[in-house]
């Protein structure tokens, strides 16, 4: 007499059918319960617009920035301490500079005042950035740093996600500076 | 030998069983389909109406933008835009609305189109008090009649920008019988000629359109007049020609609002919201109760740093003489401005009266502008 | 003669009941996930809708005639706020919380803080949502302009909202 196997095979079937099914759901499920990064809640660019935006027009007052020959003024980072460091930036850092804030040449002072400034907001809101400074002197060459770039956390390279403030001109007697803020965390 | 007949029995039990059995699972999963497509239905205009609160938002915050966005989805859909009681209303005919008591909002009653095209204009009076929001559509013909030099500056102004789409339907006409109406939803006649008057024929371009679609606005000299077409002839909506307030000059806000606001009530009921704001802002830039002459606020923060500084202040004369001391000064204009924007509040007719002490604040502030902290 | 009772349609019915069986089962295994599924949505939607409404008062704050940098009639300076009406802007904004601003802002807190050259800070908006659940903070660079000084001053704009 023969023992048909058959409806055991049926069996085995359906059970590895069900697993199968089963093992699927709970792949699936993974990806359904896990939670997603909160998302930065405001645009990247803008931030860097903004922040650039500020810098420059931030009115140095502090008292021992006196301009040579000219008396007490209250210079703006873009338009009066840039301008200098652009007209002085073979000087320095030691030369001669016509803005002597806290007693530094204008190049040293604002590089440390950018940072100061930058590390107080976008630093302490732990984000990372790059800011830079160029300058194209008139004779129309390749743009140069002005200073050292301001780094955060290693900066933004170009292969990082990063956003920017887009280039703030700065039309001076040496040429052409230009500044760029990256964010890219 | 008889032969069972179980196994055939089995077999109809079995489609019987299977008939049974697929027609509830059928049922069941057409039932989750149907309520899952009201639910999702329900939740695309939702989704629009929250997403037009957003564009909204943006569009209306900042000036001078022009938007466009894409209601091609909800292309069945109708669009309404009321007002009342100084709360506006916007949302989908029949689905979700969102009120909103702050942005005036100035728009056909009803829009159904695939895109909607979106302009903010700041309104000052005569410092900027709030972005106005003008919504339209392609379908949305504006027909501009008369020389009036408004006129070019509308129609530069409302230029199509191919690369936002933004696009309103425009064109001038000498004369009404010139007009084609197409194949649009709804027209406004924008009249600086005064051809259209109560009782008159409506041109015969329109005359087998739905009374509701067809609308215009008559703008004589500072004052606008709203009629709908009823039957065969113009009806003159408001009962008191309704003044434009503003200071003037180029993009004047509250005149194009006129234009673009669907009838009489949405713009006086946007204007009031307008008005309501122009009281909070007196009151940050001259004090809570400058109404009672009394300073405050930013007025109040630049006469202090004048009485702390006496040295700039007598190299300046004028500038505390503008602010407090003069016949015409700042703080009894402001004080003036505040009063009339509180009886404006509770009497519309008495709105008219802000335009003179706009101008007076506007001329002040020039002054001191030469030489002066400014009040804006 | 013995008849031989044959139990294949028992096998049969039993074999059905059990793939029934296990159908509703994987049925109801696909409605806890969907449901699992749905609360995860939704509560995402929500934490959406709460970085939405962050980024709308963070807008308005930055362009509100009670703050911006007036230049006359001229377009008003961006990101720039005028620091002798945030001195002042408060009281107003308080004394119509309720009846107006709250419209604006919903339950949220928005500070200025200025950095440079004096730190301090100014609360623009206060309306604290009780036992909130969640909060969002957003923060924008601005220049703080002091006319009575002629400078430009470095601050932030600190929005956070409850939900």
């Amino acid at each position: 007499m023969t023992i048909s196997k058959k409806a055991q095979m049926e069996m085995v079937g359906l059970v590895v059918i069900v697993i199968l099914i089963t093992l699927g759901m709970l792949f699936m499920a993974q990806f359904a319960f896990k939670d997603r990064p909160e998302k930065k809640i405001f645009t990247r660019k803008g931030l860097a617009y903004s922040t650039v935006s500020a810098i420059m027009k931030t009115t140095v007052t502090d008292s021992s920035c006196v301009q040579e020959f000219v008396g007490d003024t209250a210079p703006q980072v873009g338009k009066d301490i840039l301008e200098d460091c652009a007209a002085n930036k073979d000087t320095g850092p030691f030369g001669y500079s016509q803005y002597r804030c806290q007693g530094q040449h204008s190049c040293v002072f604002v590089r440390e005042h950018i940072s100061e400034l930058l590390n107080s907001t976008l630093g302490s809101w732990n984000k990372r950035y790059q800011w830079d400074t160029h300058i194209i002197d008139i004779h129309g060459v390749e743009p140069e740093p002005l200073f050292e770039p301001i780094l955060s956390k290693g900066g933004c390279p170009k292969t990082r996600d990063r956003d920017s403030s887009e280039l703030f001109f700065l039309q001076t007697e040496a040429g052409l500076v230009q500044s760029v803020l990256y964010v890219c965390d | 030998m008889m032969n069972s007949k179980q196994g055939q029995l089995e077999i109809s039990f079995n489609w019987i069983y299977i008939m049974i059995a697929g027609v509830v699972i059928l049922l069941f999963f057409t039932g989750i389909i149907v309520r899952q497509k009201v639910a999702s239905e329900q939740q695309l205009s939702t989704d629009v109406v929250r997403i037009m609160e957003s564009i909204f938002t943006a569009a209306g915050v900042s000036e001078k933008t022009k938007n466009s966005i894409d209601t091609s989805g909800i292309t069945d859909y109708t669009l309404t835009f009321t007002c009342e009681n100084g709360v506006g209303e916007y949302g989908v005919k029949d689905g979700s609305r969102v009120q909103n008591a702050i942005e005036p909002v100035f728009a056909p009653l009803e829009l159904q189109s695939s895109r909607l095209s979106l302009w903010s204009l700041p309104y000052k009076l005569p410092f900027k008090v709030i972005d106005f929001l003008f919504i339209t559509s392609e379908n949305t013909k504006y027909f501009l009649l008369g020389n009036d030099q408004f006129i070019t500056e509308f129609l530069n102004e409302t230029a199509a920008d191919d690369k936002i789409r933004f696009h309103i339907n425009t064109q001038h006409l000498s004369t009404l019988d010139d007009m084609a109406v197409g194949n649009n939803f709804q027209i406004r006649v924008v009249d600086f000629s005064a051809a259209i008057t109560d009782g008159r024929a409506v041109p015969s371009a329109v005359k087998d359109m739905d009374d509701d679609r067809v609308t215009a606005v008559v703008f004589t000299t500072d004052n606008v007049d709203y009629y709908q077409k009823q039957g065969m002839v113009w009806k003159k909506l408001n009962r008191a020609p309704i003044p434009i307030i503003s200071v003037g000059g180029e993009r004047d806000a509250a005149k194009y609002a006129a234009i673009f606001a669907g009838n009489d009530q949405i713009y006086q009921c946007n204007m009031q919201k307008a008005f309501y704001r122009l009281k909070l802002l007196n009151e940050v830039y001259g004090g809570a109760a400058i109404n009672t002459g009394q300073v405050g606020g930013k007025l109040q923060e630049i006469i202090s740093y004048y009485e702390h500084h006496p040295d700039i202040a007598s190299r300046r004369p004028d500038c505390l003489g503008h602010i407090q001391v003069y016949p015409q000064n700042m703080v009894s204009t402001l004080a003036s401005h505040q009063n009339k924007v509180a009886a404006c509040l509770l009497q519309p007719s008495f709105c008219v009266d802000l335009i003179s002490s706009a101008a007076q604040l506007k001329e002040l502030n020039e002054n001191l502008r030469v030489d002066c902290i400014t009040l804006y | 003669m013995v008849t031989k009772i044959s139990r294949k349609g028992q096998v049969q019915l039993s074999e059905t009941i059990a793939v029934l069986f296990i159908f509703f089962v994987l049925i109801v295994f696909g409605i806890i996930f969907y449901y699992k599924y749905q609360q995860v949505a939704i509560k995402q939607q929500s934490e959406e809708l709460l970085a939405a409404r962050a980024m709308d008062t963070t807008l308005r704050i930055l362009f509100l005639p009670e703050l911006f940098c007036s230049q006359g009639d001229a377009e008003p300076e961006d990101n720039c706020i005028d620091v002798l009406k945030l001195r002042q802007v408060n009281e107003t904004i308080q004394k119509h919380l309720e009846d107006y601003y709250f419209d604006l802002f919903s339950y949220s807190t928005v500070t200025v803080a200025q950095l440079y050259p004096v730190p301090r800070t100014f609360v623009v908006y206060d309306k604290l949502k009780l036992e909130y659940t969640k909060r969002e903070s957003t923060y924008f660079v601005v220049s703080v302009r002091d006319d009575t000084l002629g400078s430009y001053g470095y601050g932030y704009v600190k929005v956070e909202v409850y939900s």
